[in-house]
Protein backbone atom coordinates (compact mmCIF):
# COMPACT_ATOMS: atom_id res chain seq x y z
CA UNK A 1 0.00 0.00 0.00
CA UNK A 2 1.00 3.47 -1.06
CA UNK A 3 2.20 5.43 2.15
CA UNK A 4 -0.50 8.26 0.99
CA UNK A 5 -2.94 5.38 0.61
CA UNK A 6 -1.98 3.91 4.29
CA UNK A 7 -4.68 4.93 7.18
CA UNK A 8 -3.46 7.03 9.49
CA UNK A 9 -3.70 6.62 13.68
CA UNK A 10 -4.23 8.20 16.98
CA UNK A 11 -3.04 7.50 20.25
CA UNK A 12 -5.82 8.37 22.81
CA UNK A 13 -5.19 8.20 26.51
CA UNK A 14 -8.01 5.50 27.33
CA UNK A 15 -10.71 3.64 25.90
CA UNK A 16 -13.11 6.51 26.52
CA UNK A 17 -10.90 9.09 25.85
CA UNK A 18 -10.77 7.25 22.20
CA UNK A 19 -14.66 7.51 22.77
CA UNK A 20 -15.30 11.45 23.52
CA UNK A 21 -12.46 12.16 20.61
CA UNK A 22 -14.69 10.47 18.63
CA UNK A 23 -17.80 12.77 19.44
CA UNK A 24 -15.61 16.09 19.57
CA UNK A 25 -13.73 14.99 15.75
CA UNK A 26 -17.75 14.74 15.00
CA UNK A 27 -17.16 10.95 13.55
CA UNK A 28 -19.94 9.72 14.89
CA UNK A 29 -23.77 9.78 14.07
CA UNK A 30 -24.51 11.40 17.82
CA UNK A 31 -23.58 7.79 19.50
CA UNK A 32 -20.66 6.39 21.16
CA UNK A 33 -18.40 4.24 18.44
CA UNK A 34 -16.21 1.21 19.10
CA UNK A 35 -13.12 2.51 18.80
CA UNK A 36 -11.48 1.14 15.81
CA UNK A 37 -8.13 -0.21 16.80
CA UNK A 38 -5.90 -1.12 13.71
CA UNK A 39 -5.96 -5.37 15.20
CA UNK A 40 -9.87 -4.97 14.53
CA UNK A 41 -9.71 -2.99 11.36
CA UNK A 42 -7.68 -5.57 9.83
CA UNK A 43 -9.57 -8.52 10.98
CA UNK A 44 -12.73 -6.83 8.82
CA UNK A 45 -10.81 -5.78 5.37
CA UNK A 46 -9.19 -9.37 5.89
CA UNK A 47 -12.89 -10.68 5.83
CA UNK A 48 -13.42 -8.84 3.08
CA UNK A 49 -11.20 -9.99 0.99
CA UNK A 50 -10.41 -7.55 -0.70
CA UNK A 51 -6.98 -5.48 -0.47
CA UNK A 52 -7.55 -2.57 2.48
CA UNK A 53 -6.68 0.23 -0.35
CA UNK A 54 -9.13 -0.48 -2.64
CA UNK A 55 -11.13 1.89 -3.15
CA UNK A 56 -15.11 0.96 -3.11
CA UNK A 57 -16.12 4.32 -5.10
CA UNK A 58 -15.63 8.48 -5.19
CA UNK A 59 -17.85 11.31 -5.54
CA UNK A 60 -16.18 13.60 -7.88
CA UNK A 61 -19.00 16.26 -6.80
CA UNK A 62 -17.92 17.01 -3.98
CA UNK A 63 -14.08 15.39 -4.19
CA UNK A 64 -14.67 12.22 -1.36
CA UNK A 65 -13.89 8.80 -1.83
CA UNK A 66 -14.06 5.81 0.04
CA UNK A 67 -11.31 2.85 0.47
CA UNK A 68 -12.12 -0.59 2.07
CA UNK A 69 -10.11 0.16 4.80
CA UNK A 70 -12.33 3.31 5.60
CA UNK A 71 -15.18 1.03 5.31
CA UNK A 72 -14.00 -1.26 7.56
CA UNK A 73 -12.71 1.51 10.15
CA UNK A 74 -16.50 2.30 9.98
CA UNK A 75 -17.70 -0.81 10.17
CA UNK A 76 -15.84 -1.77 13.36
CA UNK A 77 -16.82 1.94 15.00
CA UNK A 78 -20.86 0.52 14.64
CA UNK A 79 -20.17 -2.18 16.21
CA UNK A 80 -20.23 -4.77 13.34
CA UNK A 81 -18.60 -8.52 13.02
CA UNK A 82 -16.17 -9.67 11.14
CA UNK A 83 -18.68 -12.02 9.16
CA UNK A 84 -20.64 -8.44 8.31
CA UNK A 85 -18.14 -6.99 6.89
CA UNK A 86 -19.26 -8.55 3.17
CA UNK A 87 -22.98 -7.19 3.38
CA UNK A 88 -20.87 -3.76 3.56
CA UNK A 89 -18.87 -4.03 0.77
CA UNK A 90 -21.69 -5.07 -1.25
CA UNK A 91 -23.99 -2.24 0.21
CA UNK A 92 -21.38 0.22 -0.86
CA UNK A 93 -20.73 -1.56 -4.38
CA UNK A 94 -24.62 -0.89 -4.88
CA UNK A 95 -24.21 2.76 -3.68
CA UNK A 96 -21.57 3.79 -5.32
CA UNK A 97 -23.72 2.54 -8.51
CA UNK A 98 -24.06 6.05 -10.65
CA UNK A 99 -27.51 4.40 -11.09
CA UNK A 100 -28.52 5.12 -7.35
CA UNK A 101 -26.58 8.91 -8.08
CA UNK A 102 -25.05 8.74 -4.39
CA UNK A 103 -24.33 12.36 -3.76
CA UNK A 104 -27.61 13.82 -4.73
CA UNK A 105 -29.17 10.94 -2.55
CA UNK A 106 -26.58 12.30 0.27
CA UNK A 107 -27.53 15.87 -0.27
CA UNK A 108 -31.09 16.07 -0.45
CA UNK A 109 -33.54 18.38 1.62
CA UNK A 110 -35.63 15.57 1.56
CA UNK A 111 -33.23 13.72 4.17
CA UNK A 112 -33.27 9.94 2.80
CA UNK A 113 -32.19 6.62 4.12
CA UNK A 114 -29.95 4.71 2.81
CA UNK A 115 -31.96 1.33 2.68
CA UNK A 116 -30.51 -2.14 2.12
CA UNK A 117 -32.85 -5.05 1.67
CA UNK A 118 -30.68 -8.01 2.17
CA UNK A 119 -32.18 -11.19 0.34
CA UNK A 120 -30.48 -15.01 0.75
CA UNK A 121 -28.99 -17.20 2.72
CA UNK A 122 -26.14 -15.56 4.26
CA UNK A 123 -28.23 -12.91 6.13
CA UNK A 124 -29.87 -15.88 8.24
CA UNK A 125 -26.18 -17.39 8.55
CA UNK A 126 -25.26 -13.61 10.52
CA UNK A 127 -28.02 -13.20 12.43
CA UNK A 128 -30.09 -10.94 10.55
CA UNK A 129 -33.76 -10.08 11.39
CA UNK A 130 -36.55 -10.61 8.88
CA UNK A 131 -39.36 -11.34 11.62
CA UNK A 132 -40.67 -9.47 14.47
CA UNK A 133 -39.31 -6.16 15.21
CA UNK A 134 -37.66 -6.28 11.86
CA UNK A 135 -37.37 -2.35 11.78
CA UNK A 136 -36.94 -2.17 15.37
CA UNK A 137 -33.86 -2.06 17.31
CA UNK A 138 -32.26 -4.98 19.08
CA UNK A 139 -30.58 -7.34 16.12
CA UNK A 140 -26.74 -6.68 16.41
CA UNK A 141 -26.52 -7.76 12.02
CA UNK A 142 -29.23 -5.30 11.44
CA UNK A 143 -28.40 -2.49 13.22
CA UNK A 144 -24.42 -2.03 12.75
CA UNK A 145 -24.39 -2.90 9.08
CA UNK A 146 -26.75 -0.01 8.55
CA UNK A 147 -24.76 2.14 10.66
CA UNK A 148 -21.84 0.87 9.16
CA UNK A 149 -22.77 2.37 5.98
CA UNK A 150 -24.34 5.84 7.88
CA UNK A 151 -20.55 6.52 9.53
CA UNK A 152 -19.06 6.13 6.22
CA UNK A 153 -21.42 8.49 4.74
CA UNK A 154 -21.09 10.95 7.18
CA UNK A 155 -16.94 10.72 7.74
CA UNK A 156 -15.08 9.91 4.28
CA UNK A 157 -18.31 11.43 2.05
CA UNK A 158 -19.01 14.36 4.26
CA UNK A 159 -22.59 13.51 4.31
CA UNK A 160 -22.84 15.80 7.93
CA UNK A 161 -26.39 17.29 8.48
CA UNK A 162 -26.28 20.73 7.82
CA UNK A 163 -23.45 20.67 5.62
CA UNK A 164 -23.22 18.51 2.53
CA UNK A 165 -26.19 16.81 3.88
CA UNK A 166 -29.04 19.62 3.58
CA UNK A 167 -31.58 17.24 5.05
CA UNK A 168 -34.70 18.80 6.03
CA UNK A 169 -35.80 16.83 8.69
CA UNK A 170 -34.39 13.37 8.03
CA UNK A 171 -35.84 10.39 9.76
CA UNK A 172 -34.46 8.05 12.23
CA UNK A 173 -33.73 5.15 9.09
CA UNK A 174 -30.84 7.60 8.81
CA UNK A 175 -29.29 5.73 11.70
CA UNK A 176 -29.17 2.44 10.12
CA UNK A 177 -31.53 0.68 8.21
CA UNK A 178 -30.46 -3.01 6.59
CA UNK A 179 -33.09 -5.73 7.17
CA UNK A 180 -33.64 -9.08 5.84
CA UNK A 181 -36.48 -10.50 3.78
CA UNK A 182 -38.20 -13.46 5.30
CA UNK A 183 -38.02 -15.79 2.76
CA UNK A 184 -41.67 -16.00 1.98
CA UNK A 185 -43.94 -19.28 1.01
CA UNK A 186 -43.69 -20.97 -2.38
CA UNK A 187 -44.44 -20.17 -5.48
CA UNK A 188 -43.57 -16.52 -4.43
CA UNK A 189 -39.79 -16.00 -5.03
CA UNK A 190 -37.30 -13.96 -2.59
CA UNK A 191 -36.00 -10.61 -4.25
CA UNK A 192 -33.01 -12.28 -5.15
CA UNK A 193 -34.63 -14.79 -7.65
CA UNK A 194 -37.11 -12.20 -8.42
CA UNK A 195 -33.71 -10.11 -9.30
CA UNK A 196 -32.84 -13.05 -11.30
CA UNK A 197 -30.13 -14.26 -8.84
CA UNK A 198 -29.80 -17.92 -7.62
CA UNK A 199 -31.05 -18.70 -4.84
CA UNK A 200 -27.81 -19.73 -3.04
CA UNK A 201 -26.91 -15.92 -3.61
CA UNK A 202 -27.27 -13.59 -1.12
CA UNK A 203 -27.64 -9.68 -2.60
CA UNK A 204 -28.24 -6.15 -0.99
CA UNK A 205 -30.77 -4.03 -2.76
CA UNK A 206 -30.05 -0.25 -2.11
CA UNK A 207 -32.70 2.31 -2.05
CA UNK A 208 -32.66 6.23 -1.05
CA UNK A 209 -36.09 6.08 1.46
CA UNK A 210 -38.04 7.91 3.53
CA UNK A 211 -39.61 6.96 6.65
CA UNK A 212 -41.50 3.56 6.23
CA UNK A 213 -45.43 4.00 7.23
CA UNK A 214 -47.01 1.28 9.24
CA UNK A 215 -50.33 -0.02 7.41
CA UNK A 216 -53.23 -1.51 9.49
CA UNK A 217 -55.74 -3.76 7.97
CA UNK A 218 -57.12 -6.22 10.45
CA UNK A 219 -60.67 -6.77 9.71
CA UNK A 220 -61.03 -6.85 5.85
CA UNK A 221 -60.47 -10.54 4.49
CA UNK A 222 -60.90 -9.67 1.15
CA UNK A 223 -57.25 -9.82 -0.79
CA UNK A 224 -58.25 -6.50 -3.15
CA UNK A 225 -59.89 -4.82 -0.14
CA UNK A 226 -56.48 -5.03 1.55
CA UNK A 227 -54.39 -4.23 -1.27
CA UNK A 228 -56.52 -0.88 -1.37
CA UNK A 229 -55.52 -0.45 1.46
CA UNK A 230 -51.90 -0.40 0.51
CA UNK A 231 -52.36 1.41 -2.45
CA UNK A 232 -54.06 4.53 -0.20
CA UNK A 233 -50.87 4.44 1.28
CA UNK A 234 -48.73 4.67 -1.56
CA UNK A 235 -50.93 7.12 -2.86
CA UNK A 236 -50.95 9.57 0.17
CA UNK A 237 -51.19 13.40 -1.41
CA UNK A 238 -48.76 14.22 1.32
CA UNK A 239 -45.88 12.79 0.43
CA UNK A 240 -43.28 13.90 -1.94
CA UNK A 241 -43.58 11.04 -4.17
CA UNK A 242 -46.95 10.74 -4.81
CA UNK A 243 -47.88 10.93 -8.61
CA UNK A 244 -44.21 11.74 -9.50
CA UNK A 245 -43.08 8.18 -11.39
CA UNK A 246 -41.17 6.35 -8.25
CA UNK A 247 -40.43 3.53 -6.26
CA UNK A 248 -41.88 1.91 -3.38
CA UNK A 249 -41.03 -0.96 -0.92
CA UNK A 250 -43.93 -2.86 -0.14
CA UNK A 251 -43.07 -4.44 3.33
CA UNK A 252 -46.00 -7.46 3.33
CA UNK A 253 -46.89 -8.80 6.93
CA UNK A 254 -47.01 -12.31 7.51
CA UNK A 255 -50.97 -12.07 7.72
CA UNK A 256 -51.23 -10.31 4.67
CA UNK A 257 -48.53 -12.33 2.73
CA UNK A 258 -50.80 -15.62 3.57
CA UNK A 259 -54.04 -13.86 2.28
CA UNK A 260 -52.56 -12.65 -0.69
CA UNK A 261 -50.49 -16.24 -1.22
CA UNK A 262 -53.68 -18.77 -0.50
CA UNK A 263 -55.81 -16.16 -2.46
CA UNK A 264 -53.61 -17.46 -5.45
CA UNK A 265 -51.98 -13.86 -5.89
CA UNK A 266 -49.17 -13.60 -7.83
CA UNK A 267 -46.38 -10.79 -6.80
CA UNK A 268 -46.51 -9.79 -10.16
CA UNK A 269 -50.12 -9.21 -9.75
CA UNK A 270 -49.76 -7.71 -6.49
CA UNK A 271 -47.46 -5.29 -8.13
CA UNK A 272 -49.96 -4.62 -11.49
CA UNK A 273 -53.04 -4.02 -8.83
CA UNK A 274 -51.12 -1.52 -6.53
CA UNK A 275 -49.21 0.06 -9.62
CA UNK A 276 -53.09 0.90 -10.65
CA UNK A 277 -54.39 1.95 -7.91
CA UNK A 278 -51.67 4.33 -7.01
CA UNK A 279 -53.10 6.76 -9.85
CA UNK A 280 -54.38 9.97 -8.66
CA UNK A 281 -55.98 12.65 -10.31
CA UNK A 282 -55.08 16.07 -9.71
CA UNK A 283 -58.44 16.86 -8.21
CA UNK A 284 -57.53 14.75 -5.45
CA UNK A 285 -54.23 16.18 -4.80
CA UNK A 286 -56.04 19.10 -4.79
CA UNK A 287 -58.67 18.21 -2.05
CA UNK A 288 -55.28 18.18 0.19
CA UNK A 289 -54.08 21.30 -1.23
CA UNK A 290 -51.47 20.08 -3.59
CA UNK A 291 -50.84 22.08 -6.13
CA UNK A 292 -49.47 19.20 -9.02
CA UNK A 293 -45.89 20.75 -9.46
CA UNK A 294 -43.35 19.86 -12.90
CA UNK A 295 -42.47 16.07 -12.08
CA UNK A 296 -46.09 15.11 -11.41
CA UNK A 297 -47.57 16.78 -14.34
CA UNK A 298 -44.29 14.84 -16.46
CA UNK A 299 -46.04 11.27 -14.71
CA UNK A 300 -49.37 12.05 -16.25
CA UNK A 301 -51.09 8.81 -18.06
CA UNK A 302 -51.31 8.30 -20.79
CA UNK A 303 -55.45 9.82 -22.10
CA UNK A 304 -56.18 10.14 -18.40
CA UNK A 305 -57.01 12.59 -16.06
CA UNK A 306 -54.60 10.81 -13.64
CA UNK A 307 -50.74 10.95 -11.87
CA UNK A 308 -48.78 7.85 -11.98
CA UNK A 309 -47.50 7.45 -8.36
CA UNK A 310 -45.35 3.99 -10.21
CA UNK A 311 -44.67 4.43 -13.79
CA UNK A 312 -44.80 0.67 -13.80
CA UNK A 313 -45.36 -2.27 -12.18
CA UNK A 314 -42.24 -3.33 -11.89
CA UNK A 315 -41.38 -0.29 -9.90
CA UNK A 316 -42.80 -1.84 -6.95
CA UNK A 317 -40.89 -4.24 -4.84
CA UNK A 318 -42.78 -6.67 -2.96
CA UNK A 319 -41.08 -8.62 0.01
CA UNK A 320 -42.42 -10.14 2.68
CA UNK A 321 -41.00 -9.26 6.55
CA UNK A 322 -41.96 -8.53 10.14
CA UNK A 323 -43.65 -10.58 12.53
CA UNK A 324 -47.08 -11.82 13.39
CA UNK A 325 -49.85 -9.33 14.78
CA UNK A 326 -53.16 -8.18 13.93
CA UNK A 327 -52.81 -7.45 10.60
CA UNK A 328 -49.62 -5.19 9.61
CA UNK A 329 -47.52 -4.07 6.36
CA UNK A 330 -45.36 -1.27 5.52
CA UNK A 331 -45.03 0.80 3.13
CA UNK A 332 -41.93 2.56 2.28
CA UNK A 333 -41.39 5.13 0.04
CA UNK A 334 -38.47 6.57 -2.23
CA UNK A 335 -37.28 9.89 -1.93
CA UNK A 336 -37.54 11.03 -5.14
CA UNK A 337 -38.44 9.84 -8.91
CA UNK A 338 -37.09 7.41 -11.23
CA UNK A 339 -35.53 10.36 -13.21
CA UNK A 340 -33.19 10.67 -10.62
CA UNK A 341 -32.52 7.73 -8.41
CA UNK A 342 -32.84 4.05 -9.04
CA UNK A 343 -32.73 0.52 -6.91
CA UNK A 344 -29.26 -1.14 -7.50
CA UNK A 345 -28.76 -5.11 -6.30
CA UNK A 346 -24.89 -6.38 -5.67
CA UNK A 347 -24.17 -9.85 -4.97
CA UNK A 348 -22.34 -10.42 -1.35
CA UNK A 349 -19.04 -11.81 -2.40
CA UNK A 350 -16.82 -13.88 -0.09
CA UNK A 351 -12.82 -14.05 0.34
CA UNK A 352 -11.84 -16.85 -2.45
CA UNK A 353 -14.68 -16.62 -4.52
CA UNK A 354 -13.94 -17.64 -8.53
CA UNK A 355 -15.98 -14.70 -9.22
CA UNK A 356 -15.97 -11.29 -7.61
CA UNK A 357 -19.53 -10.36 -9.26
CA UNK A 358 -22.16 -12.40 -10.12
CA UNK A 359 -24.46 -11.39 -12.93
CA UNK A 360 -27.54 -12.33 -12.41
CA UNK A 361 -29.85 -14.35 -15.38
CA UNK A 362 -32.55 -12.89 -17.12
CA UNK A 363 -34.78 -11.12 -14.30
CA UNK A 364 -38.51 -10.96 -13.37
CA UNK A 365 -38.37 -7.58 -12.53
CA UNK A 366 -36.53 -4.51 -13.97
CA UNK A 367 -36.21 -1.48 -12.37
CA UNK A 368 -36.15 0.68 -15.35
CA UNK B 1 -3.92 2.30 29.40
CA UNK B 2 -3.67 4.15 26.01
CA UNK B 3 -5.58 2.45 22.88
CA UNK B 4 -4.34 3.48 19.43
CA UNK B 5 -7.40 3.64 16.81
CA UNK B 6 -7.58 4.16 12.86
CA UNK B 7 -8.95 7.57 11.79
CA UNK B 8 -11.76 7.54 9.64
CA UNK B 9 -10.56 9.90 7.92
CA UNK B 10 -6.93 10.44 6.91
CA UNK B 11 -5.28 13.65 7.76
CA UNK B 12 -4.15 14.75 4.09
CA UNK B 13 -8.20 14.91 3.78
CA UNK B 14 -8.41 17.96 6.27
CA UNK B 15 -10.37 21.07 4.76
CA UNK B 16 -7.36 23.07 3.75
CA UNK B 17 -7.18 27.05 3.55
CA UNK B 18 -8.79 28.41 0.72
CA UNK B 19 -8.17 31.86 -1.34
CA UNK B 20 -11.14 33.73 -2.67
CA UNK B 21 -10.93 33.60 -6.28
CA UNK B 22 -9.67 36.43 -8.45
CA UNK B 23 -12.64 39.55 -8.56
CA UNK B 24 -12.47 41.01 -11.92
CA UNK B 25 -14.02 44.07 -13.01
CA UNK B 26 -17.92 43.46 -14.80
CA UNK B 27 -17.02 44.78 -17.97
CA UNK B 28 -19.47 47.00 -20.33
CA UNK B 29 -22.05 44.79 -21.93
CA UNK B 30 -21.74 42.06 -19.35
CA UNK B 31 -23.87 38.65 -19.90
CA UNK B 32 -25.03 37.08 -16.47
CA UNK B 33 -26.01 33.33 -16.50
CA UNK B 34 -28.45 31.65 -13.63
CA UNK B 35 -28.51 28.18 -13.31
CA UNK B 36 -32.12 26.81 -12.52
CA UNK B 37 -32.33 23.48 -10.72
CA UNK B 38 -35.74 22.83 -12.27
CA UNK B 39 -37.83 23.22 -8.99
CA UNK B 40 -40.88 25.01 -8.96
CA UNK B 41 -40.72 28.72 -9.28
CA UNK B 42 -37.22 28.92 -9.60
CA UNK B 43 -37.28 30.27 -12.72
CA UNK B 44 -39.71 33.13 -11.85
CA UNK B 45 -36.70 33.89 -8.80
CA UNK B 46 -34.15 33.75 -10.90
CA UNK B 47 -35.67 35.94 -14.06
CA UNK B 48 -36.23 38.13 -10.64
CA UNK B 49 -32.85 38.30 -9.76
CA UNK B 50 -31.70 39.12 -13.04
CA UNK B 51 -34.13 41.61 -13.83
CA UNK B 52 -32.83 43.43 -10.78
CA UNK B 53 -29.34 43.09 -11.48
CA UNK B 54 -29.89 44.74 -15.10
CA UNK B 55 -31.52 47.58 -14.20
CA UNK B 56 -29.10 48.07 -11.47
CA UNK B 57 -26.42 48.72 -14.33
CA UNK B 58 -23.94 46.14 -13.48
CA UNK B 59 -25.20 43.71 -16.74
CA UNK B 60 -26.44 44.36 -20.03
CA UNK B 61 -28.46 41.27 -20.32
CA UNK B 62 -29.18 37.82 -18.64
CA UNK B 63 -30.31 34.71 -19.31
CA UNK B 64 -31.70 31.65 -17.34
CA UNK B 65 -30.44 27.96 -17.99
CA UNK B 66 -32.36 24.89 -16.55
CA UNK B 67 -30.89 21.90 -15.70
CA UNK B 68 -32.84 18.84 -16.63
CA UNK B 69 -33.27 17.21 -13.26
CA UNK B 70 -31.98 19.30 -9.79
CA UNK B 71 -30.28 15.99 -9.01
CA UNK B 72 -27.77 16.10 -11.27
CA UNK B 73 -25.07 18.14 -11.25
CA UNK B 74 -23.56 20.39 -14.38
CA UNK B 75 -21.72 18.24 -17.14
CA UNK B 76 -18.13 19.76 -17.93
CA UNK B 77 -20.01 20.07 -21.57
CA UNK B 78 -22.85 22.25 -20.23
CA UNK B 79 -20.52 24.01 -18.31
CA UNK B 80 -18.09 25.51 -20.99
CA UNK B 81 -21.81 25.84 -23.32
CA UNK B 82 -22.68 28.63 -20.32
CA UNK B 83 -19.25 29.88 -19.86
CA UNK B 84 -19.16 30.72 -23.68
CA UNK B 85 -22.68 32.55 -23.31
CA UNK B 86 -22.22 34.50 -20.42
CA UNK B 87 -19.52 36.95 -18.29
CA UNK B 88 -20.70 35.31 -15.14
CA UNK B 89 -22.38 31.96 -13.74
CA UNK B 90 -24.76 32.18 -10.75
CA UNK B 91 -25.15 28.53 -9.75
CA UNK B 92 -26.71 26.78 -6.34
CA UNK B 93 -29.91 28.03 -6.30
CA UNK B 94 -31.65 25.22 -4.30
CA UNK B 95 -35.12 24.67 -3.05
Amino acid sequence: MKDEQKPETIVAESYLAAVEMFFQQEWTDGLPIVPPTPQLVWELVESGGRAADEFLGELPERDKSLAVWQAATCAVMAGCKAEFFPVVLATWEALFDPRFNLHSMLSSTGGSALMGIVSGPYAAEIGMNARAGVFSPGNRANATIGRAIRLGAMTALGATPGLLDASSFGHPGKFSWHFAEDRPVEPWIPLNEQLGYLSTTTTVTVLPTEAPRQVAQRLNREPEGVLRTIASCIKNPSQNSTGKGTYYVVVLGPEHAALLHDARWSQQSVREFLSSQSRISPAELAKSGILPDKAQWDSRAPGRDAVLTTVKAENILVITAGGPGAGWSAVVPCTTSTTNTHPVTRPVAFPGSATRVVEPGPTLINFR
Amino acid sequence: MTIEVVRPVPMREAPKPRSRAQREPIPPGAVLGLISNGKERAWELLDNLGNVLVDSGLFASHFIWQKATPAFTVTESERSRLLARAHFIVTGVGD
